[in-house]
């Protein structure tokens, strides 16, 4: 026995001092600010509040602040709240599988608290004082009398000063802000009768008043004109289960699925399988990359679904996820069958069931991989499109093609800038034949039918001309003779505001305008003629959601591929033969190599030998 | 209900309302033309879809007056094919189908029922304001290319169109880039310019459908402005086009001062054939095309030069000016598109410097005709 030394007394099992244990629930509730001011405004709201501000500044990061008149704290209570696992709204087991309050771990203050420096001044109502109280990087509250109206004020002020690992985590302040506005409009989504404010460096970014009902906050999220868009579905119940909400019109597709929100409860989540379900309502409205808008609520009982499947209860487990999906896909798709403002696309002949599916005007989806950009479109074709499986496609490499009449087909990037170069192209020496559907250009080259995707194909040709604006020269820019006035959301407004130097430098000229406006004095010259104000939305869309996670190279070309389509003729425009003689000509000029915005084929080739197998001529 | 029309007559009234009962209205019976036998032998045709309402009419042969509501397109392409002199139209007894009888062709149609086709506004017997036919075509015309197709900016998707008491009509339009102010001078003008003292907005659209309905033979053009609508009137046919709701842009701000030492005086017809050349698809190159003009006073020239890396163009024709040396690049479509909608073959060219709006100005419009069209020049 004596020869064992005594146990490292490090690595014997200690109970976790208090502050520890609620740094580490911090890390799972309090992921950025945003999270912390979830929770707060969900406190703010359990407490009866009618009217919630929200002060933030640098992202929320220097101070956060949350004001409602609430029903405020007792002494007493607000020292036991900034215990853990202190809550008002959960007594016994039991209640966990009951729960109706949008907060009830008891993890929050105290969370909070542990990581900043937290003060809280509350009044009772009716109370002849308040009390202020104050916590640093967790430690024990100071408490003192304070004269304050009723209700509860939290202020949050460094928040993470005290875990730099955490802090090391954020993003741009920008995005922080975006967060945050985006944390309140989900609460305030589901709660019409609060109003809420939110100011971020002194400026009102979101106000919203109460208001009677979910339709009137519907309109208070969408604006005009995108709420007129927007229709209520109708209640579809099943079982113990409703739903209903409001969706919008096809034609108001999104590129990403934020703008599917779903409620449960009343309480927001994420959830894959009531956000497919909405997809799969939508199914042949709105083009398979692109998602719908639509926001809706899932009525059940308490104890059908569990929220506490994850710290900061964004996501839920049903317990009967198929009633669940059916409802929601029930309210939607009862909806669209019956309402007049949808327009069914055309559909294609249904006896080829070969044919790809029509790809509307809107574009493909993103998949903008870092790893697929570096190969060739073509490449990349098999991947994202199956035309016709029975087909063998030969897409060739572009260059050093038998039939092509110049196989060195030159192209800009590859030869010296001034010497003009008269050489025919691959696709300049095509011999046009026709379109089909006003969408696929059909062309011969010696012993092959060539189809071009005319979308796709000046897409790619737009795409590259801004990338190189981007990187090295500036596109001739169009000024303004009138000025726009474009007024974007406070989400959207943000990240523009953060990103108006890519937004300068590809040559729009954007000034803030007061509130969330910006005026548009100058775009550049191949948008002459899109609709700006749509572009740059998408642009700001496309930003928000890859900016967080794709280089900030990838994420720009991601937004100029965006771009791109905007600026491109669409499939069903009829093209005359010089224009797609022109169209021919720019693609020669395309460095396909060098970069595909969206991984989707512009072309493909089917020889005649193939054509004669089909035939059984061979 | 029945009467009997020429084919011919029947088509033409047909074509005018099938393109506004157009088939993507969501209400169905905005696909249906409204058709009417009067018993003093005119037959009206209705068509609307809520933004445009055109009704127009012809002389018949009514037998029994009444009135049906058919689907505009299907009945246009049956009568296209109908090689009878004259066409006789019924509604069949059993109610819900018309009858359509044209020689050798014998059809029937479903139709729906008229009372459900929406009121129709009309124009008044004697509208408020009537002026010649030519001056308002010629105004429209140089207004309508300048019109925006952005609907993120609604307002600026239709014409401003205003009529002062002394009978100046004008038409301004602006697609934020350019503007056109198109304005002429009515002879004699008496009565009331009501709304269109302060302007209203007319669509494109509706400018577009009273391009193609309007008949030049017609000498005069009755305009009334009723609540939300404008309402043309034109021979027998009459356009009711829903207002823009929206306020115009105070173009005013950005008429640059006339300063006719800025101003040089050239061909419109050279002008127009350089800025196609600068137009042309040369090469390979995908870049945006851009024309400069250069007015230079020793020469007494204007030069338009284009350059591309794949070629490089210039041209000179013959200018009158004298002020000084000035450069700036276009987008060359304005002047493509611009440029063959002036008369005469001559125009002024104003140009301040490289970022300040150019005035494009007719010399010698026809009758009381003043127009000014601004570009702004493009930014390298």
């Amino acid at each position: 026995m004596t020869s064992h030394a005594p146990a490292d007394p490090a690595r014997r099992v200690f109970r976790m001092p208090e502050d520890l244990a609620n740094q580490i629930a911090a890390g799972e509730v309090v992921e950025r600010p945003a999270s912390a001011l979830k929770e707060l405004i969900e406190n703010a709201i359990d407490a009866g509040a009618t009217h919630i501000k929200v002060d933030i500044e640098e992202g929320g990061l220097r101070l956060l602040r949350v004001t409602d008149d609430g029903s405020g704290m007792s002494e007493a209570d607000a020292i036991a709240a900034m215990e853990r696992h202190a809550t008002s709204k959960l007594r016994s087991a039991d209640d966990l599988f009951r729960i109706s309050t949008l907060g009830f771990r008891g993890e929050a203050l105290p969370s909070i608290a542990s990581v900043s420096r937290f003060e809280m001044v509350t009044k009772l109502h009716g109370a002849l004082e308040g009390i202020r109280l104050r916590v640093e990087g967790g430690g024990q509250p100071v408490v003192e009398p304070a004269g304050c109206p009723a209700g509860t004020q939290i202020t949050i002020r460094d928040l993470f000063f005290n875990t730099p690992a955490r802090l090391k985590f954020l993003k741009t302040r920008g995005t922080e802000v975006k967060h945050c506005i985006e944390a309140v409009q989900h609460l305030a989504l589901a709660r019409p009768e609060v109003g809420f404010t939110v100011v971020s460096e002194g400026r009102t970014v979101l106000d919203w008043p109460a208001v009677a009902d979910r339709a009137g906050r519907i309109f208070s999220y969408f604006g005009r004109p995108d709420a007129d868009q927007i229709h209520p579905t109708e209640v579809a119940v099943l079982g113990p289960v409703s739903a209903s909400g409001f969706i919008g019109e096809p034609s108001l597709s999104r590129r990403t699925s934020a703008q599917v929100i779903t409620f449960v409860n009343g309480r927001y989540v994420r959830d894959r399988l009531l956000a497919s379900a909405v997809r799969v309502a939508y199914q042949h409205l709105v083009d398979r990359a692109r998602y719908p808008v639509s926001v809706l609520y899932l009525e059940l009982p308490y104890d059908a679904v569990d929220v506490n499947a994850h710290p900061m209860k964004t996501e839920v487990r049903f317990h009967q996820p198929d009633e669940a999906f059916r409802a929601i896909r029930r309210a939607v798709s009862n909806t669209l069958a019956a309402a007049p403002w949808v327009r069914r696309a055309p559909s294609f002949g249904t006896t080829q069931p070969t044919t790809p599916e029509p790809t509307g005007p809107v574009a493909q989806p993103l998949d903008f991989a870092p790893a697929l950009s570096s190969l060739s479109a073509f490449d990349l074709a098999p991947l994202t499109h199956q035309p016709a499986r029975t087909y063998r496609l030969d897409r060739g490499s572009e260059r050093g093609l038998s039939f092509a009449p110049a196989p060195e087909r030159p192209g800009p990037v590859s030869r010296p800038a001034d010497a003009p170069t008269h050489a025919r192209g691959f696709f300049s020496a095509l011999h046009y034949l026709a379109a089909f559907k006003a969408t696929y250009l059909l062309a011969a080259d010696g012993d092959g039918l060539v189809i071009v995707d005319q979308h796709a194909a000046h897409e790619r040709i737009t795409f590259e001309a801004l990338r190189l604006s981007w990187k090295r020269e500036r596109l001739p820019q169009q000024p303004m003779l009138i000025p726009a006035i474009l007024t974007f959301s406070a989400v959207q407004s943000a990240v523009l505001e953060a990103h108006l130097d890519f937004f300068e430098a590809l040559g729009f000229e954007l000034e803030p305008f007061g509130g969330n406006d910006f005026a548009l004095k100058a775009v550049p010259a191949i948008f002459l003629k899109a609709r700006h104000h749509k572009l740059l939305q998408d642009a700001i869309e496309e930003l928000a959601e890859t900016g967080q996670s794709a280089r900030v190279e990838e994420a720009f070309e991601a937004v100029l591929s965006r771009m791109a389509c905007h600026g491109s003729v669409r499939a069903g425009d009829n093209l005359s033969h010089d224009e797609v003689r022109r169209l021919f000509a720019d693609l020669d000029a395309v460095d396909f190599g060098a970069n595909c915005p969206h991984g989707r084929p512009v072309w493909f080739r089917m020889t005649l030998a193939e054509l004669e197998t089909r035939f059984g001529r061979r | 209900m029945e009467f009997v029309l020429d084919t011919p007559a029947l088509l033409r009234e047909l074509f005018k309302v099938k393109a506004v009962a157009s088939g993507k209205s969501t209400l169905p019976i905005l696909q249906h033309t409204l058709i009417e036998a009067l018993e003093d032998g005119t037959v009206t045709f209705a068509a609307t879809d809520n933004e445009l309402t055109l009704i127009s009419s012809a002389t018949a042969n009514v037998v029994t007056p009444g009135r049906i509501a058919v689907r505009a397109s299907d009945f246009f392409d049956m009568v296209k094919s109908a090689s009878a002199p004259t066409v006789r139209i019924s509604k069949s007894s059993d109610g819900g189908w018309v009858n359509l009888d044209a020689g050798a062709i014998k059809a029937r149609f479903a139709s729906a029922d008229p009372l459900e086709y929406p009121a129709l506004v009309r124009l008044p017997e004697k509208p408020s304001i009537v002026i010649p036919t030519a001056q308002f075509t010629r105004v429209m015309d140089r207004a309508i290319i300048s019109v925006s197709t952005d609907d993120g900016r609604p307002n600026l998707t239709g014409a401003l169109t205003k009529l002062s008491a002394d009978g100046t009509f004008t038409m301004v339009a602006t697609d934020g880039h350019r503007l056109s102010h198109v304005s002429t001078k009515i002879a004699n003008f008496e009565g009331d310019p009501g709304a269109l003292a302060t302007g209203v907005i007319i669509p494109k659209r509706g400018l577009a459908e009273l391009r193609r309905t309007i008949d030049s033979t017609e000498p005069e053009l009755g305009i009334e402005v009723s609540g939300s609508n404008v309402i043309f009137g034109y021979g027998a046919t009459q356009l009711s086009i829903r207002l823009i709701d929206a306020s115009f842009p105070d173009f005013n701000r950005v008429i640059p001062a006339e300063k006719p030492e800025r101003r040089a005086e050239v061909s419109r017809t050279e002008l127009l054939q350089y800025a196609r050349i600068a137009n042309m698809k040369v090469g390979s190159g995908n870049e945006k095309k851009m024309v400069r003009l250069e007015l230079d006073p020793q020469n007494s020239a204007l030069i338009i030069s284009s350059n591309t890396k794949d070629c490089e163009f210039s041209a000179t024709v013959d200018a009158v000016y004298s002020g000084k040396s000035v450069k700036a690049g276009y987008n060359p479509s304005y002047f493509t598109e611009l440029l063959p909608v002036l008369p005469g073959d001559k125009l002024f060219v104003e140009m301040i410097d490289a970022l300040s709006p150019t005035i494009i100005r007719e010399t010698e419009g026809e009758d009381g005709d003043d127009s000014l069209f601004i570009v702004m020049p493009m930014r390298l």
